[in-house]
């Protein structure tokens, strides 16, 4: 367990010091300034606009540097076999992924915290009152991210390249958005008497369900949030994480370098 | 006592392809000992199973019959992880890391306090002549510069036996001999060393055993008297059939 913190640790320094996450940051920070132009079109909505569109990049630009870090320092250190100068030292397999996915995590939270400052100021700026779903929906965000890291680490052990990982990535997160479709699908299938329901419902349980955590379209929403509902959706995303991060591990145990 | 010790040990790579899978046997059957404190060279062609050996020995591998054992615990052990050193043919390292940080994590994995890291990174760092440049990224090392950090981390622990995979490639001359000098001072100081190459010269003069691999098999086992200034010609014999 004790070797988690620095893997954790140097994971962070890694992206810290690529051009690729500063790059990321600043596109983030660029979109959500670029918001202010756009809510000029809805006078009367200008806030609203600047939440959809700051918190949109602060998902999409999140997800961008998880996938970055995930794909592309994991499978590039397995490529350079920089890795087994770390495994050549008493370093248990699972330490290794969960001191990377902590690692990753970290950044991640790095990421949201600086861009939902930026997008602050700007709500700040135009009048917004703050409220307090604001947080959640950071919060839920950052349990989204969780989970794609996750995958992504996952993907980057079984797959041989860091194109065909981030395209998988990028489906899993696409796929995971319209996942209660399938609900849907099943229902119109039904109805035309083709019986798949066991198959749906197993792609739908393994499938991850990001829409049940999109939080960040319920702001304005004046239905109240209820703490089973939050408990649940958080619950949800840590234990479907920790079960993806274990078949990481699992993976990876057999992995030879 | 025996530090090092294989029995049966094989190692079979399959590559699979989408119709196909080609399997390799890198290492047949090996018996070997080494007594501890002997520098062991490992002395073979290319392909012929000297790093697969290695790699075994160190846990990246796993075989597919036979077992190892390092002072007398069974490979692959986390416990036995502390007490060796590995230096991989081409280091590849964590190149945003200055080379003083590098030591640093690789410190910290061995559960050094900092106290502890603090002395051996300089002492390290000192050893190697790559004092000026701590606080450089490896990024801007040079190759023969990366194969000292390489050295370094390998005696940051102070392990009891040292694994060295084709340890003068990439040196310069003076490089080189450094190397051997270190070498040389670990066996005196009682290491165990086992390193292979396919240098006979450089070989002949740090070891004090040879074996001699070839399309994965041991095929002949000498020592400092037995090759008496011919290990070149007893090696060349042996690969190509006649010794």
């Amino acid at each position: 367990m004790k070797k988690i913190i620095p893997i954790a640790e140097y994971t962070l320094k890694e992206n810290i010091r690529h051009k690729i996450f500063y790059t990321i940051l600043l596109f983030g920070l660029v979109i959500m300034a670029s918001s202010l132009i756009f809510s000029m079109l809805s006078p009367e909505e200008e806030t609203r606009v600047i939440l959809d569109i700051g918190l949109g990049a602060i998902e999409i630009f999140t997800f961008l540097s998880a996938i970055f870090a995930a794909v592309g320092l994991i499978l590039g250190e397995m490529e350079n076999k920089s890795i087994s100068l770390i495994l050549a030292r008493p370093v248990r397999r699972y330490e290794y992924i969960w001191g990377r996915f902590s690692g990753i995590l970290s950044i991640s939270l790095f990421n949201i915290l600086i861009m939902s400052l930026g997008l602050l100021f700007l709500l700040f700026i135009k009048g917004w009152e703050f409220n307090f779903r604001f947080l959640l929906a950071i919060g839920f965000i950052f349990l989204k991210v969780v989970i794609i890291s996750a995958l992504a680490i996952l993907i980057s052990l079984i797959s041989t390249s860091a194109i065909s990982s981030i395209s998988m990535t990028f489906f899993l997160w696409v796929v995971g958005h319209v996942t209660d479709h399938l609900k849907y699908l099943n229902y119109v299938l039904l109805q035309k008497g083709v019986k798949i329901t066991i198959f749906l419902k197993a792609i739908y349980y393994l499938l991850p369900n990001f829409q049940y955590l999109n939080l960040k379209d319920y702001i304005n929403n004046p239905n109240p949030l209820t703490g089973a509902t939050i408990f649940w959706q958080l619950a949800y995303s840590l234990v479907y994480a920790s079960v993806v991060t274990w078949l990481s591990v699992l993976v990876f145990s057999r992995k030879e370098f | 006592m025996v530090a090092i010790k294989t029995e049966n040990l094989t190692k079979t790579y399959i590559r699979k392809s989408l119709f196909s899978s080609k399997k390799t046997i890198a290492l047949q059957n090996l018996d070997l000992e080494i007594e501890e404190g002997k520098v062991f060279g490992l002395l073979g062609l290319n392909g012929s199973g000297k790093t697969t050996l290695l790699k075994l020995l160190v846990g990246l591998l796993f075989p597919t019959r036979g077992s190892a054992y390092i002072f007398r615990q069974k490979v692959p052990h986390l416990s036995l992880l502390s007490r060796i050193g590995y230096l991989p043919e081409f280091p590849c390292f964590l190149m945003y890391l200055t080379a003083s940080e590098l030591l640093h994590f690789y410190g910290k994995l061995y559960g050094l306090s900092l106290n502890e890291r603090n002395k051996k990174v300089e002492a390290m760092l000192d050893l190697v002549e790559l004092k000026n440049n701590r606080n450089d990224r490896l990024a801007d090392f040079s190759k023969g510069m990366l194969e000292r950090v390489g050295l370094a981390q390998v005696l940051l622990h102070d392990p009891e036996l040292l694994l060295l995979d084709e340890p003068t490639s990439g040196l310069d001359p003076l490089g080189v001999r450094k190397m051997r000098e270190i070498i040389l001072r670990l066996r005196d100081e009682g290491k165990t060393i086992l390193l292979s190459s396919h240098l006979v010269t450089e070989v002949e003069r740090v070891c004090d055993q040879v074996g001699i691999l070839h399309q994965g098999r041991l095929k002949k086992i000498v020592d400092v008297k037995g090759w008496e200034g011919r290990l070149e010609d007893i090696f060349s014999e042996t690969v190509s059939g006649e010794g």
